[in-house]
């Protein structure tokens, strides 16, 4: 979009007494409100914001794209969850991820060799299987610090759900939901080792991170395996 | 239900969102000679020519400002056979949303003819605010030069 030339407001409180200044004093009306974004008074003066001389290059700009075609809206996307497990990036279909949660204690189940089911967990009041999806994967412990001063990364618990059986699993790290279209998903690289290739769809970029896309059924198969 | 707001003068009104398709910026229209003054002229959108009406011109008495603020409301129109066809409707300080409930507009009591596009009415603020009829807004003789 084309630059603009700032408005000129008479009175910009947000930025002397609300929550863009500094320091105090501080306004009265953000007790109520929270957010300088939710005060009438901002609201106003954002109104004032179009009540500029309409830019010449910014109308020829829009003459041009309302004279093309519509974009289209994307219809084959995929929403997926995407998560942090050493230091692979994996994603799993969104609509099987029941809850994420805070890392919850798993209790050890006696005489149990298994390196891919880990314990039973409380979920809510309720046990539920927790496996290693690293170790099911074959990934092995992040080589290196992932999260800096500002943005820390989190362990956090993976409640999946997959026709009507609930497992969970912990992840290094969330990253966050991502939409993808099934046409921009590539194959797997030659170089993923075999055992985790087995269980990934194929692959997709996000953010210059290289995703694994997980197969859900195949995943679920091979864990009702390891686990009896 | 859902609305979008517009001044005229120090007036606020309403038109019913449901018959918006989209709201795009002051665009550069095609004039057209000797047409009455409410035709604002013929907007290329999307490779279809739309004829937009200037509603501050028709409400108003001025011509639309050519500011940020203004801009066209793409309305589907029905005409009296049911046939839809879309129009563009010029408007100043076309900014907000709002929402109210149909029941608690009332009449207006002030009825200048039959046909008058003014609808109902609601307070809101301490201020009157006006429904505006899309279908009532363009004069018949416009009928006449546009949908031929």
């Amino acid at each position: 979009m084309t630059e603009h030339t700032k408005p000129t407001l008479p009175d910009d409180c947000w930025h002397s007494i609300g929550v863009w200044s500094k320091g105090v004093p501080r306004c009265p009306r953000l007790d109520e409100v929270t957010h300088c974004q939710n005060c009438d008074v901002f609201h106003t003066a954002s109104l004032k914001a179009y009540e500029r001389a309409l830019p010449e290059d910014y109308r020829l700009e829009w003459t041009k794209v309302l004279a093309g075609n519509k974009e289209e809206v994307v219809s084959d996307a995929r929403s997926v969850i995407v998560f942090r497990i050493g230091d692979e990036w994996v994603a799993i279909a969104t609509g099987l991820c029941k809850e994420i949660s805070r890392m919850m204690k798993i209790h050890r189940l006696p005489h149990n060799r298994s390196q891919i089911l880990k314990g039973v967990v409380n979920n809510g009041g309720e046990i539920r299987i927790c496996f290693s999806l690293g170790n099911l994967l074959g990934i092995a412990k992040a080589s290196q610090v992932f999260g800096d001063g500002i943005h820390a990364a989190y362990a956090r618990m993976i409640v999946m759900d997959v026709a009507g059986r609930r497992y969970v699993f912990p992840v290094s790290e969330i990253r966050g939901l991502y939409h993808y279209r099934e046409a921009d998903r590539g194959p797997l690289p030659n170089t993923v080792s075999a055992s985790s290739a087995s269980y990934m769809k194929g692959v997709i970029k996000w953010d210059g991170l290289n995703i694994g896309c997980l197969d859900e059924t195949l995943l679920t198969s091979q864990l009702e395996r390891s686990i009896r | 239900m859902l609305f979008m707001q517009f001044v005229i003068g120090d007036d606020r009104y309403l038109l019913e969102a449901k018959d918006i398709i989209e709201i795009v910026p002051y665009a550069n229209l095609k004039r057209i000679p000797k047409a009455p003054p409410y035709v604002a002229g013929l907007l290329n959108y999307r490779g279809d020519t739309v004829p937009v009406i200037d509603i501050c011109y028709l409400m108003g008495d001025k011509l639309c400002e050519l500011k940020l603020s203004s801009r066209i409301a793409l309305v589907n129109y029905k005409n009296d056979t049911g046939e839809s066809t879309c129009i563009g409707l010029l408007i100043e300080h076309l900014t907000e949303t709002v929402r109210f409930n149909e029941d608690d507009f009332s009449d207006s009591g002030v009825n200048l003819n039959d046909n008058s596009y003014l609808g109902k009415v609601i307070i809101d603020n301490d201020c009157i605010v006006q429904l505006v009829d899309i279908r009532k807004v363009i004069p018949e003789e416009a009928y006449g030069i546009l949908f031929k």
